[in-house]
């Protein structure tokens, strides 16, 4: 039976912005999936279900403008681990970029490009998102549950997508929204805006 | 001048500070954001790291000397710059029509990055468009990236610090 593994690459799995996006793409996806969860002590076990997959979808934010460090590492005990299997799934991605614009994900899809190319995989396309740490919270998180259906409809159908997404608001109201939302996520662990503000690095 | 590097760098620079991250424990970063919110400015995991970013944020010269792994950094050197959360603030600004977050007190640097290790010119070039973004968020108002082999990494480094900075 084919095997879908979906693995989160986020720092903080269990806790994610990726793992609802997992949620959501489990949900559409009509074959079985698995979600796995990377840390740094599990990578072994998850390259040993990767390679015995016929579809691996990566979920990761972006993170300082590329992929995040735990993934990074995965990649890279992939590539050593990789001598010894000779099958390859087809990956796909899925990555959120918490600013509003999904061009900012370009640099981290490159990357894993890279990866893939060098090490034999097929690439099966990407999910690209923008203002992806709050559009599921947003009156438009309809429009990227969409495109996680569509998504899956084409990891089901084998076939390679290009999909991109954000939230359709003026970058100066992304701003002011996104500011005061930091500002209540301060006040409710006691912290003004000023404090919050602070040019004190320490 | 601070020169942060993932390999060991037989040199002696008078007026620069080598930090080899590689001697240094840093974890990951958790995403955890208390930096941004129930301590602004400083990181809560108390690691050899909270003596590293303030260095970085007071720095005006800087040099990064890293591995680059598929047009990335390696993990420790990747590892090093993520956990420089504290040195942002949550709030955004729009920065060259792009969403950004603001600084704290964090200098504008002169950079100089030197990877090693890289493959083809299509990693080279993925890495270059890499530091590019970065600048925005790292205050790297001018920079310039260098390829070398492993070995040529001090020999590069010399000269491009005598040239660029040192002979000012």
């Amino acid at each position: 039976m084919d095997q879908t593994i979906i693995i989160n690459g986020s720092h903080r799995a269990p806790l994610s912005n990726s793992r609802r996006y997992t949620k959501y793409l489990m949900k559409f996806l009509k074959t079985d999936s698995t979600e796995l969860l990377l840390n740094k002590n599990n990578y072994d076990e998850i390259s040993k279900e990767l390679f015995s997959a016929q579809t691996a979808i990566l979920v990761f934010p972006l993170y300082v403008d590329c992929i995040p460090s735990i993934l990074l590492g995965f990649l890279n005990r992939l590539e050593k681990l990789g001598e010894k299997y000779k099958s390859r799934p087809t990956v796909y991605i899925i990555i959120n970029c918490g600013f509003i614009e999904n061009e900012q994900n370009e640099v981290a899809i490159s990357i894993i490009k890279f990866f893939l190319k060098k090490n034999g995989f097929k690439y099966g396309g990407v999910l690209s998102i923008g203002s992806g740490e709050a559009i599921l919270d947003s009156p438009f998180r309809g429009m990227v549950r969409g495109k996680i259906k569509k998504m899956a409809q084409a990891i089901e159908h084998g076939e390679t997508i290009c999909i991109k997404t954000q939230m359709p608001i003026s970058k100066w109201f992304f701003v002011q929204a996104g500011n005061k939302y930091w500002e209540i996520k301060g006040s409710s662990h006691g912290k003004t805006k000023i404090e919050m503000k602070t040019m004190e690095i320490k | 001048m601070l020169i942060l590097t993932d390999k060991t760098i037989d040199l002696k620079i008078k007026q620069a500070e080598i930090i080899n991250i590689n001697s240094h424990t840093i974890n990951f970063c958790t995403s955890c954001f208390n930096c941004w919110i129930k301590t602004p400015g400083s990181c809560v995991i108390r690691d050899d790291q909270v003596h590293i970013y303030p260095k970085i944020a007071i720095a005006n010269e800087i040099v990064y000397i890293c591995k680059v792994r598929y047009g990335c950094y390696d993990v420790a050197f990747k590892t090093m710059l993520e956990r420089c959360l504290p040195l942002q603030q949550p709030f955004l600004r729009i920065l060259k029509n792009e969403t950004h977050h603001e600084q704290r007190g964090v200098e504008v640097k002169d950079a100089i990055i030197i990877g090693y290790g890289v493959e083809n010119e299509e990693e080279k070039g993925i890495f270059t468009k890499l530091i590019e973004r970065n600048s925005f968020d790292m205050c790297l108002g001018s920079y310039k990236v260098i390829f070398a082999t492993e070995t040529e990494v001090e020999e590069i480094l010399l000269k491009e610090v005598s040239e660029r900075w040192i002979k000012q």
